[in-house]
């Protein structure tokens, strides 16, 4: 699989290349009853960088982008993108932003080309730029055999990239991706790798969780990482390209992977069984 | 016992112990808990009817009239036809709880697998109604002492057996044609050919000609396993009993090698049909063009509605079936009851107006499943997929009645017709319409459910939606009932134009809903994705 998108500069929002902050959040909590899954949790990401949040299993990180993209909305503390106070009911920022979402949030009963034109004219785009984004897509991610299928028919991988198709489709400022590669072959992944560099470097913003490591260390500029719901460490990772390390606790760490077992607690148990 | 056969006998036990907690786990959310209650007091006390009444009831009057066999047959005839009606419309019973894709992770063989699968049906609750009939007809045979109890429980057995696999090859069968748009319209066509033509038929027939249809049916019935199993009950020689159950047994075998069959034929779905790569990139369809109608901001959600009604079989055959309705009305008239032809006539459009296609229209968002969680990210209020949902239902539904009002226009065109008759049918419709939309609206936030969009049988509708129909459709019936009994039909006549103002009442709180669902549906939006989605 190979393909490029053509770069036109047809906007929804707002201008992209502003120095500034992309995504701010100030003591965000998020309760489930007695249950705390975010605490308090303090983060900037800049504009026009790729960002990695990081965390085990049930670390709060869903929770998180979900308060950042208007599907739940925070117990308190507050959230600001591109600038802007951002809740549940912030229509205009929601143009400016592209997300794709923990389990897809695909309309399963709609064909491909279907679901990416109702995503993209949900977004105000011109009917002729739907018509030429919409088949751009399809043919360049792989979808053109089985975009006259069912959405729920499509093999998970397919699935991923038709919810990436609609998180970039109208060409977002800032774009959150909960788990993005996973279930993608390794050629549709390294396009939208490529992608999301150019992205980037167009001077907009990434903000992505991910499981596997290797992706983050390679392609993020900066990563969080989150355990039980509050910050963990913050760092940048341009150091490990140049042979460097990750400081924390005040010890230094030559991988990320060192790092996170580090913070989330090393756990090789034996099963004796086994 | 070989160690292969105690492992599996271990491993079903464990999977029906799993479909059972599966159970109480849905029974225990607010909803299914209220629903469980009613459903086992339901269940249970219809074991017990149908224990005490149903099967001793039925023993007693067989005995008493000297027609043992006879009436038996016809008592488990009508067992078998309850617990077929309930698998169908309940999605009990036959209906297996695990795939064999599911059951292919654990070491089991195909064969056992199939055994898992429909012994785990055979336990579920729907059959225990069955068994008590049964077992009542057995026991009231022996306690009478027309039947050797023996012979009558290994029947009940047998029976039970058959009963169950006849249900699962039946709705096999429907299940397969319900994949394919030509399968879909043989089917419903042939229901409604039944359900229309044979009422009409029957009563053209000569008393005697029914009377001999009956005997065949009788005649057939014998040798078919309710009649059989009939035989067995009452008292007979051993050679003959025999007979029986070697034909009984042949039955059992027979559908389960056909059950097994059937299960293993690949499935013609259309819903994996690929066209031709160039195919429209952007669809210009009739519902694209309708969607477009609404405005660049609800003319997407619009087109995305209209699509998941019209994708919907069991939407879709409401949409198509619904107008058909009123070939009832020339049926209505039947027995001591006799509202009149405009008392029956408003009856069936008020119900096709709103009771016949509730699942979508009273749970606007349950059919999106995970994709609900789209809606809190797209630029757009949560509102606005819910008006959008809304105005496609009601399109529907004044499309359905319309084309209803046409074909009662033409079915009935001897049948003396004023303008107040066709005021007052309109208005009645439009209230239907109307109202229930507006209550839609409502029920979508405070009862929503997450439905299985392809399933055909399930009673999709949530809780609160059945409340809202058994009133919304039984008060306006007991209550015109009353009217024209007490008044005669001419009463809707002389108030013509009460219809209309209900229509305008109902107007004034659909208007009020549409615009003013926002703050309910923001202090509930994350409970309906979660409940819909299935997300923790």
């Amino acid at each position: 699989m190979s393909g490029s998108l053509k770069n036109d500069k047809i906007e929804t929002g707002g201008s992209a290349d502003q120095p500034g902050i992309a995504i701010s959040l100030d003591r965000l909590t998020k309760r489930y009853g007695s249950f705390t899954a975010v605490d308090q949790l303090t983060l900037q990401v800049p504009r026009g960088r790729l960002f990695g949040f990081l965390g085990p299993n049930g670390a709060g990180k869903s929770t998180t982008i979900g308060c950042l993209t208007g599907l739940l909305d925070p117990t308190s503390g507050q959230v600001e993108l591109l600038g802007e106070r951002f809740n549940s009911d912030s229509i205009v920022l929601k143009r400016r932003i592209g997300v794709m979402p923990e389990g897809l949030a695909l309309f399963d009963q709609l064909y491909a080309n279907e679901f990416l034109a109702f995503t993209a004219r949900m977004h105000g785009l011109e009917e002729e730029i739907v018509r030429q984004r919409v088949g751009e897509l399809i043919r360049v991610l792989d979808l053109t055999t089985a975009s006259r299928k069912r959405l729920a028919d499509y093999s998970t991988g397919m699935r991923k990239k038709v919810a990436f198709a609609a998180a970039i489709i109208h060409r977002p400022e800032v774009l959150f991706l909960d788990e993005p590669f996973e279930s993608i072959d390794p050629a549709g992944v390294a396009m939208l790798k490529d992608w999301l560099r150019r992205f980037v470097a167009d001077g907009r913003t990434v903000f992505m969780t991910t499981h596997v490591l290797e992706t983050v260390e390679r392609l993020c500029d900066d990563v969080a990482i989150i355990k039980g719901g509050q910050l963990a460490w913050r760092g940048e990772l341009e150091c490990l390209a140049s042979g460097g390390s990750l400081e924390c606790d005040g010890e230094r760490f030559s991988t990320l992977e060192a790092l996170f077992l580090h913070l989330v607690g090393e756990r090789y148990n034996h099963l004796d069984w086994l | 016992m070989e160690m292969w056969t105690v492992e599996f006998l271990r491993q079903g036990r464990a999977l029906i112990g799993l479909r059972y907690r599966l159970i109480w786990a849905q029974a225990r959310s607010s909803q299914g808990m209220i629903s469980a209650m009613l459903a086992l007091y339901l269940l249970g006390a219809l074991g017990a009817l149908l224990f005490a009444f149903g099967g001793l009831g039925a023993a007693i009057a067989a005995i008493a009239l000297g027609q043992g066999e006879s009436i038996s047959r016809w008592m488990l005839t009508s067992l078998y036809a309850n617990g077929f009606g309930l698998s169908l419309l309940f999605g009990f019973g036959a209906r297996a709880a695990f795939t064999d894709g599911a059951l292919r992770g654990y070491p089991l063989r195909a064969g056992q697998r199939f055994m898992v699968r429909h012994g785990i049906g055979l336990f579920d609750p729907v059959w225990i109604v069955l068994v008590c009939g049964a077992l009542g007809l057995a026991i009231g045979m022996f306690w009478l002492k027309a039947g050797d109890l023996g012979s009558g429980l290994f029947a009940a057995l047998l029976f039970i057996l058959a009963s169950y696999l006849t249900t699962a090859v039946l709705l096999s069968i429907i299940n397969r044609l319900m994949q394919t748009r030509s399968g879909t319209a043989i089917l419903w066509g042939g229901v409604l050919v039944i359900f229309s033509v044979g009422p009409l038929v029957a009563s053209t027939l000569e008393p005697s000609t029914t009377r001999a249809i009956w005997r065949g049916l009788d005649a057939v019935l014998r040798w078919l396993p309710p009649g059989v199993a009939a035989g067995m009950m009452v008292s007979g020689p051993v050679t003959s009993h025999l007979m029986k159950a070697m034909v009984l047994s042949g039955w059992i075998a027979g559908l389960t090698a056909f059950l097994r069959w059937i299960e293993h034929r690949p499935v013609k779905s259309d819903a994996g049909t690929v066209s031709p790569v160039d195919a429209q990139v952007v669809s210009e369809d009739t519902i694209a063009q309708v969607g477009s109608l609404f405005g660049r901001h609800y003319g997407p959600l619009v087109e995305k509605s209209l699509r998941y009604h019209l994708r919907c079989n069991l939407i879709r055959y409401s949409l198509i079936t619904s107008p058909l309705l009123v070939i009832i009305i020339r049926f209505l008239d039947a027995g001591e009851r006799k509202g009149g032809f405009l008392f029956n006539s408003a009856l069936v459009f008020y119900i096709l107006s709103c009771a016949t296609a509730a699942g979508m229209m009273l749970n606007l968002l349950g059919f999106d499943g995970a994709g609900v969680r789209r809606y809190a990210v797209i630029p757009a209020p949560m509102g606005d997929a819910l008006r959008a949902g809304s105005m496609a239902s009601m399109l529907l539904r004044l499309t359905v009645v319309l084309t209803a009002f046409v074909f009662w226009l033409a079915i009935y065109w001897k049948e003396p017709k004023s303008w107040r008759m066709m005021v007052v049918l309109i208005g009645i419709s439009l209230t239907g319409t109307v109202l229930f939309n507006g209550i839609g609206l409502w029920i979508s936030i405070f009862s929503a459910k997450s439905v299985d969009f392809d399933s055909m049988w399930n009673n999709r509708l949530s809780l609160g939606a059945n409340a809202v129909v058994l009133t919304g459709v039984l008060v306006p019936f007991v209550f015109g009932s009353a009217l024209v009994r007490d008044y005669g039909q001419t009463i809707l006549l002389s108030f013509w134009w009460a219809p209309w103002l209900t229509f305008l009442l109902s107007l004034a709180f659909y208007l009020l809903s549409f615009f003013n669902l926002d703050g309910a549906l923001r202090m509930k939006s994350e409970s309906v994705i979660r409940r819909i989605s299935g997300a923790n």
